[in-house]
């Protein structure tokens, strides 16, 4: 196709003739069919018509309808001017913690308030596919589902995909297929590339808006600006070589020139909003509380681990994946409470997924779990709350481990308000409000991560810890947020020579994750391993046979874990000295 | 009243419209929702709704707020009820007239006024809704007032008082809709005009900077590429003009202008109706149009409006465009030119 500009966009206008619907005649048509509905009815007709009036991008709809979603200055501006102003295709650059994506959600609900999305498609690591559609779900009332197969592409027009997944086959084809309105890219900087697969794969997706999300949109060159602004709007950078003569200096693409013309070319497709007073976090305190087992607890969970790592070695690429699954959930138990593991193992002795042989080492180490009555990291939470008055979030992975504590802290006539997954959401809104109110304690599972603001609560305890490094975050992302000003407690209890031992080896005493702003932690672990998660890494290293072995694969990964953060740092800083001043009238 | 009054005040309205039992406690709604709307609108027999989204969960309340569920149900309800009614104005006094013209800015309010024809008259109440779309949107309620034979068509206020107005039943009453919607049609389309081209216009100047922007990039890549690889670069290019032209199709989607109207209801009410030769405020002697529902004074020259004093006017003035032949100006030509015709003008006809 090469036709003339003048014709693509013809500079003088021909009338826009207004459509009428076809279905006009059946409205006509169906007069005096059939008793009328009344005068009300015909007056609430209208009503309903003006109420439901889309008037252009004049001022934000979807805030009365968000759930759980403080109202910032910031993100306002931002969406109204991606609306407005970027005709909905953006990089929003925002530094870590300022709510990219509730950006994102409230562009995506105007939109879709509008019936100007419908079919939408967000792109996430892996890792964080969950962590999106709940965040979809709980904030933004949008059901997003996860792909799973391909069919999944017709099926459902809000879908939820690793990018990793969707572009290879046959999900490429079935993704290029539909039409998007709005097509969201979450860590775009991994779209640096225009040769990669990833950035062929979404420009090559037929879309009408697109969010790119990223805080550090240069990773080492001016090159990755260049490819991301592109996929946007092609030309706003003019051509490649036409910018490396404007916008670059050096040879190695790493400094930049005309700083103010390339800033002024950005701003008109990129939002960056910086960290100022008012986001200032109080500062955290990290408080580790190692536990040495009980002689019955250790012979447990070395018992437990050495069949896990039997069953894992032996079967590993053979069993199918709900056995793998299975052991990894006993393991992560074992590390919680003996309450919990006693409850999988039961089930476990009469699974079909393992053999005789194993059914009876699996019935054994049931009743080694049973036989112990109390755990002694319950004696030193104890211990914990005796030393405080303050109102404190205990948050486990396990119900059995939930209901054995509430019976423990009640007992001790703690006042404990329990939130977990099986509640109704009312009972879930009464406990928020009992811990609100008069409960010192709120014990939780992982639900409790969802979108609830706790933060007049600044205590916090991990009496477990996900294998999942971002789980652990989303936890003190309850208290630790806009809003709280007092400085932020938090508890972790681990036993001794345990995989507990080694997250905290490698989170806390390595890279100081606990001292991480909120979203950083995302940008250094998805530049660990593109394609196994951290639990899987932990998980590989747990079931090396040899203590030895152990031992060095935890100092390799600790290694790269150090690597990555002292990337991540870099990339922070290279990114703050070019980008700084892109919004430069708009510091949040 | 606030939106947010006005978003209770319609819900409970629909609610006890469709037979619901509500209570008001000042933050919930206690609503009994019969049988028949459960599933339409996906409430249990017994629902709590809220209107503020930090009060969802309380009592399982369901929330109605733009952009909800329970909203976009209710509202679809009250869309698909109440597409026609029937009424009748009666009207005691015969000079219902006399206030109306005495109240209408231009026309001497002296008088005389000389009825010259009074009658009973259906008028039918029509409801559109525009849209004007590109990759944004921008709708708008207009409700039009058309004699049944379609010599006249106004825009009268919304909403209509309802007092005096009585339910009819016009057993028998088949009316031909044609000319009445084809004539509020023109008086939409003439309403329309001004904001469908300002529309049009933004839309194609963003449509027309996106495409310049295209091929500025794409064909300097070219050019860049061949200059690169005088020979062999040729499988590139062909990729980079695909790219080009996908990207093009894209850009002509997403900023390309529809313009859209779909009639939301009718209504027929028998109203009285009056043709009075009367006097503007500089003595010219003229004919207008008036009725005791929309009381919306037809037939006054623009020029005599524009001479008469400006108070704030509470009706609107007469919308009817001069008459035309349905092939005549009103036929609009695509706004991409003469190479193509509008893909949705293409697939979409007039109505009856």
């Amino acid at each position: 196709m090469s036709i003339p500009v003048s014709e693509a966009a013809p500079s003088r206008m021909s009338p826009l003739p207004l459509v009428f619907d076809d279905a006009d005649r059946a409205v006509l048509a169906a007069f005096g069919q059939g008793p009328s509905d009344g005068p009300r009815a015909w007056r609430l007709n209208g009503e309903a018509h003006r109420l439901s009036l889309v008037q252009g991008f004049d001022r934000l709809l979807s805030w009365s309808s968000l759930r759980g979603v403080t109202r910032y200055e910031h993100q306002e501006r931002t969406a109204l001017r991606v609306l407005r102003e970027m005709r909905g295709r953006a990089l929003l650059a925002d530094e870590v913690g300022l709510g990219k994506t509730v950006e994102a959600g409230i562009v995506l609900k105007e939109y879709a308030i509008r019936g100007l999305a419908r079919r939408v498609l967000i792109l996430t690591p892996p890792a964080l596919r969950t962590q999106w559609q709940e965040e979809m779900r709980e904030k933004f009332s949008l059901d997003f589902e996860i792909l799973g197969s391909a069919k999944d592409w017709d099926a459902h027009p809000l879908l939820l995909a690793s990018l990793d997944t969707a572009k290879r086959e046959p999900h490429s084809t079935r993704a290029r297929q539909v039409r998007w309105d709005l097509v969201i890219v979450d860590e775009a900087h991994r779209l640096k590339n225009s040769a990669s697969r990833n950035w062929r794969f979404v420009a090559g997706l037929h879309k009408k808006y697109m969010l790119l999300l990223t805080a550090t949109p240069i990773q080492n060159d001016l090159d990755e600006l260049f490819n991301l602004v592109s996929l946007l709007k092609p030309g706003q950078l003019h051509t490649y070589d036409e910018y490396l003569a404007r916008y670059v200096a050096t040879l190695d693409h790493r400094v930049p020139a005309r700083v103010t013309e390339l800033r002024g070319r950005l701003r008109d497709v990129m939002v960056r909003n910086r960290r100022g007073i008012s986001f200032t976090l109080p500062p955290r305190r990290v408080h580790s509380l190692p536990v040495r087992l009980t002689p019955e607890e250790r012979r447990l969970y070395d018992h437990v681990s050495e069949f896990v790592r039997d069953a894992w070695g032996v079967t590993s690429g053979r069993l199918p994946l709900p056995a793998r699954l299975t052991l990894i959930v006993l393991q992560r138990e074992i590390g919680s409470s003996t309450f919990a593991t006693a409850q999988t193992l039961a089930k476990m002795e009469h699974s079909p997924l393992f053999g005789f042989e194993e059914q009876a080492r699996l019935a054994g180490l049931r009743a080694e779990a049973q036989a112990i009555r109390d755990n002694v990291k319950a004696s030193h939470l104890r211990s914990f709350l005796h030393s405080t008055d303050e109102k404190v979030l205990i948050f486990t992975q396990y119900l059995r481990t939930l209901e054995y504590l509430r019976g423990v802290l009640e007992t001790d006539g703690y006042s404990v308000a329990a939130y977990h997954g099986g509640l109704s959401p009312r009972a879930k809104d009464d406990a928020v409000r009992a811990f609100r109110g008069d409960r010192r304690i709120f014990l939780s599972t992982e639900a409790g991560g969802e979108g609830r603001n706790l933060q007049f609560a600044r205590t916090l305890v991990n009496y477990d810890l996900p294998w999942n490094p971002l789980r652990i975050e989303q936890r003190i992302g309850r208290v630790h947020r806009l809003g709280q000003e007092k400085e932020v407690h938090v508890v972790n209890l681990w036993a001794e020579d345990t995989v507990e031992e080694y997250l905290i080896e490698l989170l806390d005493r390595k890279i100081h994750m606990f001292e991480l702003v909120v979203g950083e932690l995302d940008l250094i672990l998805g530049d660990l391993d593109a394609r196994r998660s951290f639990e899987d890494l932990l998980m590989d290293i747990w079931t090396l046979k040899e203590a030895e072995a152990r031992r060095a694969a935890l100092g390799r990964l600790g290694e790269s874990l150090l690597k990555a953060r002292a990337r991540y740092e870099t990339v922070k800083e290279l990114n703050e000295t070019l980008l700084q001043g892109v919004n430069e009238e708009a510091p949040a | 009243m606030t939106e947010a009054e006005f978003l209770r005040d319609f819900t409970i309205a629909l609610l006890e419209d469709v037979g619901a039992e509500v209570r008001d406690d000042g933050t919930f709604l206690w609503v009994t929702v019969p049988e028949a709307v459960q599933t339409g609108l996906d409430l249990p027999a017994q629902a709590c709704l809220t209107f503020d989204a930090e009060r969802i969960g309380e009592f399982d309340a369901e929330l109605a707020a733009p952009g909800s569920y329970l909203l976009e149900k209710l509202l679809a309800l009250a869309m698909r009820r109440g597409r026609w009614d029937a009424g009748r104005l009666p009207t005691a006094a015969d000079d219902w007239m006399l206030p109306i013209l005495r109240a209408t800015p231009g026309l001497a309010r002296g008088g005389p006024f000389d009825v010259m024809e009074c009658k009973e008259e259906p008028l039918a109440l029509l409801t559109f809704r525009t849209a004007l779309t590109s990759d944004e949107k921008r709708e708008a309620f207009h409700p039009i007032a058309a004699t049944l034979d379609g010599r006249e068509a106004w825009t009268f206020p919304w909403p209509l008082p309802e007092e005096g107005l009585v339910p009819a039943s016009l057993p028998g009453f088949v009316p031909d809709f044609g000319p009445a919607y084809r004539r509020a049609g023109d008086v939409l389309q003439e309403r329309m005009r001004s904001e469908t081209e300002r529309f049009q216009k933004a839309s194609l100047v963003a449509l027309e900077e996106e495409v310049r922007r295209i091929f500025r990039y794409f064909d300097g890549t070219i050019a860049e590429v061949r200059e690169a690889a005088p020979s062999g670069a040729e499988d590139v290019v062909r990729a980079i003009e695909a790219e080009r032209d996908r990207r093009l199709a894209e850009a002509l989607e997403r900023f390309e202008p529809h313009a859209v109207a779909s009639l939301g209801s009718v209504r027929v009410i028998i109203v009285p109706t009056a043709r009075v030769a009367c006097r503007s405020d500089d003595r010219e002697r003229i004919e207008v149009r008036v009725d005791a529902l929309t009381r919306v004074v037809r037939g006054i020259p623009e020029r005599v409006r524009e001479a008469g004093p400006a108070p704030p006017r509470a009706r609107p003035p007469s919308d009817t465009p001069p008459p035309r032949t349905r092939d005549g100006p009103a036929q609009a030509r695509s706004p991409r030119g003469s190479t193509g015709r509008s893909r949705s003008a293409a697939s979409r006809r007039r109505g009856p």
